[in-house]
């Protein structure tokens, strides 16, 4: 028999693990929504920024929220070289191009990071991060609270960037036409640079927190592109705000799914979402231009 | 005219002698590895190719015949295990392959070395249902059985439990493990109101974890692999489980284990082939070379993968000597023959296969975590120390560790 307080801690913890799905993926659907490009090395630049917040913990006992400026920094500037020695000069061919460029640097990270931190699974470990709080019987740690308020802040941050901040609305046009933003005399190389960039420093964002709430190992990018690439579908291109609602459905739905069925049937629901969706209302959920 | 005479009469002297004696040396052994060493098992098969090669070392420099060592990657791939193998037996022509990780890597993989009519002895692959098809190459050291038998022993005899709830990845080891640990416990007559299946990659595991409390379980026991210990301890330490043991399939409670986690370590329970310090009185001179040996190269302590890494080498190399004899003509059914009458101790306890190539004697152990090192509790002949029952990592200071049994 299931009680009520299970149910209720159950939708917690997928409301909470959907706005952590929702930074994840912050970074790959805004480079989609700006440039086009699906760029599947963005699991693996979310979890360099979880090893540099592991190295910064374990070698100077640094706080892994404090590394996380750190970690961005890292990630955003691997994501600036990247583009700059390799995307830039491929981009005009193909789109497929990119596709097999950005999935070429996400084996050569993975393997990176196994020659720099070996195969072993690294947790973030703090232990006044991972002591509960009790509120009327329900739980929640206090790294995931952290973890809620860091997402949010987030995904809220760079809409509030690209709606109010002259850049933004660079960056914005830009991804509607650009020919035309060219022509307006935005600099759009300039552009596709900054965006790539600006995705990279939001999966090492996320790179931290994956190692508080989970674990990081040299193989987690790929289930993390992959988590990121469905919630981007479901949301729909250009809609930031959607994207934490996506996250949070499919959050609840998995979580509610293991209550009241089975732990087998989560992943099911979550596949089934996406297909009902591409099937019903294929630009996604909240889908609408930038 | 003479001078030429007598230097060419030595050299051909010279050249006689030296064929004589590389025609009665042995010949060197050719030793084909495979094992992930990148992709989601990259981290156990790394440390398994270490003992390999440590393995190949020592019986080289015990033996003299020089080991001739290739190792493949198979990126945790079953493609790429099956790729391995047929170059190792096609391509290298290698005498015999030892590693392989995982049920579902090692599984097609021995339909190819029994297609090249390789030996080939696997040590990370634990499903029954690999040696049903009686490969005459298969063998293996450690297998399922044994480690089924550990756990409800040990939750049945030790600690005493009404109630257990079993959470199981849906891989094909961890999902058989379950279910004989579950046949195993109900047989005797205790509940197991909870048994899940999750996913590969499941984070989120407080939403099972909630049934057990629930349903009052009293132990909980995860079937599964690293990174789902560190999920449920993790999500079981912030709803504040009511549990009063821990205990996980294998790959728990390791050094690497133990410095990730810390003191959410502490108290929990695994399954093991062997540990530092547990081999039998027999084996324990052999045991502290492995581990000297390994230190001394790798400046690490060697896990229980290391040690069955080493051990495979070393069976399968002394059963290519022991099979091609003083002139080293090896071949695989001598192999298989010098396998078969194996009968040797070892510091994972008596080596000896049966038809199918299952280990006969092979038992694990079942360790706690205490402040930080391995107490074997389970068999009571094998244990090194007594569990602390009830004791989770999560527990406050006045609950801990209740009572040693």
């Amino acid at each position: 028999m299931i009680s009520l307080a299970s149910i209720a801690q159950s939708f917690l913890s997928g409301l909470a693990e959907g706005v952590d799905y929702s930074l994840y993926c912050l970074g790959l659907a805004f480079v989609f929504g700006i440039m086009r490009i699906i760029n599947l090395a963005h699991g693996e630049f979310l979890v360099l920024g979880g090893y540099v917040a592991y190295w910064l913990l374990v070698i100077w006992g640094v706080n892994p929220i404090l590394a996380m400026p750190v970690a961005a920094a890292t990630a955003g500037g691997t994501a600036f070289l990247s583009y700059r020695i390799f995307l830039q000069r491929i981009r005009t061919t193909s789109d497929l191009n990119t596709l097999i460029l950005t999935f070429g640097l996400s084996v050569f990270l993975a393997n990176l990071f196994i020659e720099c931190w070996t195969a072993d699974i690294r947790n973030i470990g703090v232990d006044w991060l991972e002591h509960p709080v009790a509120l009327y019987g329900i739980y929640m740690s206090v790294g995931e609270i952290f973890t809620l308020v860091i997402s949010l802040v987030a995904v809220f941050s760079l809409h509030f960037f690209l709606t109010r901040s002259k850049t933004g609305l660079a960056i914005r046009v830009t991804a509607i036409d650009r020919d035309a933003a060219g022509l307006a005399g935005i600099n759009v190389n300039r552009v596709d640079l900054m965006a790539f960039s600006i995705g990279g420093v939001l999966a090492g964002l996320s790179g931290p927190l994956l190692g508080m709430v989970s674990h990081i190992s040299p193989g987690a990018g790929l289930a993390v592109t992959i988590k990121a690439f469905i919630l981007t579908v479901l949301a729909g291109v250009g809609s930031l705000l959607g994207l934490v609602v996506a996250g949070m459905i499919l959050g609840v739905g998995e979580a509610l799914t293991v209550t009241f069925t089975n732990a087998s049937y989560r992943e099911l629901f979550g596949f089934t979402l996406f297909l009902m969706i591409l099937l019903i209302r294929p630009r996604g959920l909240f889908g609408k231009g930038l | 005219m003479k001078m030429t005479r007598a230097i060419v009469g030595c050299v051909i002297v010279f050249i006689l002698i030296v064929w004589l004696v590389a025609a009665h040396a042995a010949a060197p052994i050719k030793l084909g590895a495979h094992a992930p060493q990148t992709g989601a098992l990259a981290k156990h098969g790394i440390e398994q190719i270490k003992g390999i090669r440590l393995g190949a070392e020592q019986f080289e420099k015990d033996s003299g015949i020089k080991v001739e060592l290739k190792v493949y990657d198979d990126e945790s791939d079953p493609q790429k295990a099956i790729s391995a193998v047929e170059k190792l037996a096609g391509v290298d022509h290698v005498n015999a392959i030892v590693g392989g990780y995982g049920s579902n890597l090692v599984g097609p993989a021995s339909e190819a070395a029994e297609r090249y009519d390789t030996p080939y002895l696997i040590t990370g692959a634990v499903d029954t249902k690999l040696s049903v098809k009686k490969f005459k190459n298969f063998f293996r050291l450690n297998y399922m059985p044994g480690y089924a038998a550990a756990q409800s022993g040990a939750i049945k005899d030790l600690l005493g439990a009404k109630k257990v709830g079993i959470l199981y990845n849906s891989l094909s080891a961890t999902a058989e493990i379950a279910e004989a640990v579950k046949s195993q416990l109900t047989a005797a007559g205790l509940a197991v109101p909870v048994f899940e299946k999750f996913e590969k990659g499941t984070t989120n595991f407080k939403p099972i974890l909630l049934k057990l409390r629930d349903a009052g379980c009293e132990v909980l026991l995860v079937e599964g692999y690293f990174p789902d210990y560190v999920g449920t301890l993790k999500d079981a330490k912030i709803l504040n489980l009511p549990i009063k043991a821990y205990i996980g399939a294998w790959g728990i409670g390791t050094p690497d284990f133990i410095r990730e986690l810390g003191p959410l370590s502490e108290f929990t329970y695994g399954t093991s082939v062997w540990e530092i310090g547990t081999a039998p009185k027999e084996a324990k001179e052999q045991e502290a070379a492995v581990v000297a040996g390994y230190k001394t190269k790798y400046n690490e302590e060697p896990s229980y993968i290391g040690m069955l890494g080493y051990l495979s080498a070393k069976v399968m190399l002394d059963a290519i000597k022991e099979g091609g004899g003083e002139s080293g003509a090896y071949g695989p059914e001598k192999t298989r023959k010098a396998l078969r009458e194996l009968d040797v101790m070892s510091p994972m306890g008596r080596i000896a296969f049966d038809e199918k190539g299952d280990p006969k004697y092979f038992v694990a152990i079942l360790f706690q975590t205490q402040k930080g090192n391995q107490v074997v509790v389970y068999p009571k002949d094998r244990s090194t120390g007594q569990a602390q029952y009830p004791g989770v990592p999560w527990m406050k200071g006045d609950e801990k560790a209740g009572v040693s049994r």
